[in-house]
């Protein structure tokens, strides 16, 4: 995917608030320079932050595959400027037209959604208080996946994935206390334990493997050979 | 699936001796010494192609790495400040160009010496970079 370093709405989607370059780059206006450090210049941009009130008014279903072409397009149109963002719903397989967008589509971004307040950012949390003014999805910036986990005011809440594959939540009007967790499932447990307890076999046949050895060939593999002669 | 064939070449180092192995050991079940001169002459036939490419590939890297340390001492103050002054800030994505498979950026071209781009030097010091990382396994990746 190819970043559009000319349009402020690309920046302010992934909250870019930083941009790096040689002295003789030339930017937009709203690329701020903030200090040099030798041939590095450093750039500020204003952005909402990791977090921001969007509208998702349309859907998207189709594969895995399908997603890549519509992100792209999506990218390249209007609806990014007027903080339109999609439902994603992605199935295992690719869909034979590629994928089908449904709904509403939004000529503008209409009367204000609301501000973020403040935001903070963990190791494995991003959290947010929002001032929402009508019904919105607070966009986080960061990848989707299953695993993140979302309280709203306390209350356990169910994330979508919002075009292109970033978190939401849908929000009511009013003041809110947002914090999307990213926790594992206990399936990283299992394989940890495994992973512990191979390490605790090994060991375990490395001192006694002659004895083991013995006794695999004695009770086990002698009554099979038995079993057989008999047969035949 | 480019990024898992390292499994197919360690089998083909794995087969290469095992076919190496058999000269070594007609040699040794015959009973005069002088038959170890075959394996030996294969061997070094063989292998003295492969050790020359290595000693030659290995003092380019070494010139290389020579001029990207040199120009990473000349920088280190300004890139150490540059870096303090990130982490300072409120938090958000650092851009430093695009290093892309597809196009020609400028982010590919701004380096630190011949081979030490600003963006990996950025990346490394744990910071939040826009731009491509080593390792992608989202759920939406295509697996090449």
């Amino acid at each position: 995917m190819i970043f559009g370093e000319n349009r402020w709405e690309q920046y302010n989607l992934y909250n870019v608030r930083y941009v790096v370059a040689p002295e003789d780059r030339d930017f937009p206006a709203f690329v701020q320079p903030l200090q040099r450090f030798g041939r590095h210049l450093l750039y500020q941009v204003e952005t909402t932050g990791y977090f921001d009130l969007v509208g998702s008014s349309l859907e998207f279903t189709g594969g895995r595959t399908d997603f890549f072409p519509a992100a792209m397009d999506w990218l390249a149109g209007e609806l990014p400027s007027i903080k339109q963002h999609p439902t994603m719903f992605l199935g295992r397989h690719s869909t034979v037209d590629g994928g089908s967008f449904r709904g509403r589509v939004e000529a503008s971004a209409g009367p204000s959604r609301g501000t973020v307040l403040s935001e903070e950012i963990g190791n494995n949390y991003f959290a947010a208080k929002v001032a929402v003014e009508r019904e919105s999805m607070l966009l986080l910036k960061a990848t989707y996946h299953p695993n993140w986990r979302a309280t709203v005011n306390g209350v356990k809440t169910d994330t979508v994935m919002l075009m292109p594959s970033f978190v939401g939540i849908q929000l009511s009007p009013g003041e809110h206390e947002v914090r999307i967790e990213y926790r594992p499932r206990g399936l990283r447990v299992i394989l940890l334990s495994l992973g512990l307890l191979s390490l605790l076999l090994i060991w375990i046949v490395e001192k006694r493997g002659g004895s083991l050895g013995s006794w695999f060939s004695l009770r086990v593999l002698n009554p099979i050979s038995s079993a057989i002669k008999r047969r035949t | 699936m480019v990024r898992f064939i390292a499994g197919v070449h360690l089998g083909g180092i794995y087969l290469m001796a095992v076919a190496l192995a058999t000269p070594w050991r007609w040699a040794i079940s015959r009973r005069s010494v002088l038959y170890l001169l075959i394996p030996l002459s294969l061997t070094l036939l063989i292998l003295l192609p492969v050790y020359q490419e290595r000693i030659s590939e290995l003092a380019l890297h070494d010139l290389a790495l020579e001029r990207n340390q040199q120009a990473l001492a000349a920088q280190n103050q300004d890139l150490n400040s540059l870096v303090d002054r990130l982490k300072k800030l409120p938090p958000g994505r650092v851009y430093a160009g695009q290093i892309h498979s597809v196009i020609t950026h400028w982010g590919e071209r701004y380096r630190v010496g011949d081979s030490v781009s600003v963006f990996h030097l950025l990346l490394a010091e744990n910071l939040d970079m826009m731009g491509v990382v080593y390792h992608r396994y989202s759920l939406t990746v295509i697996l090449r």
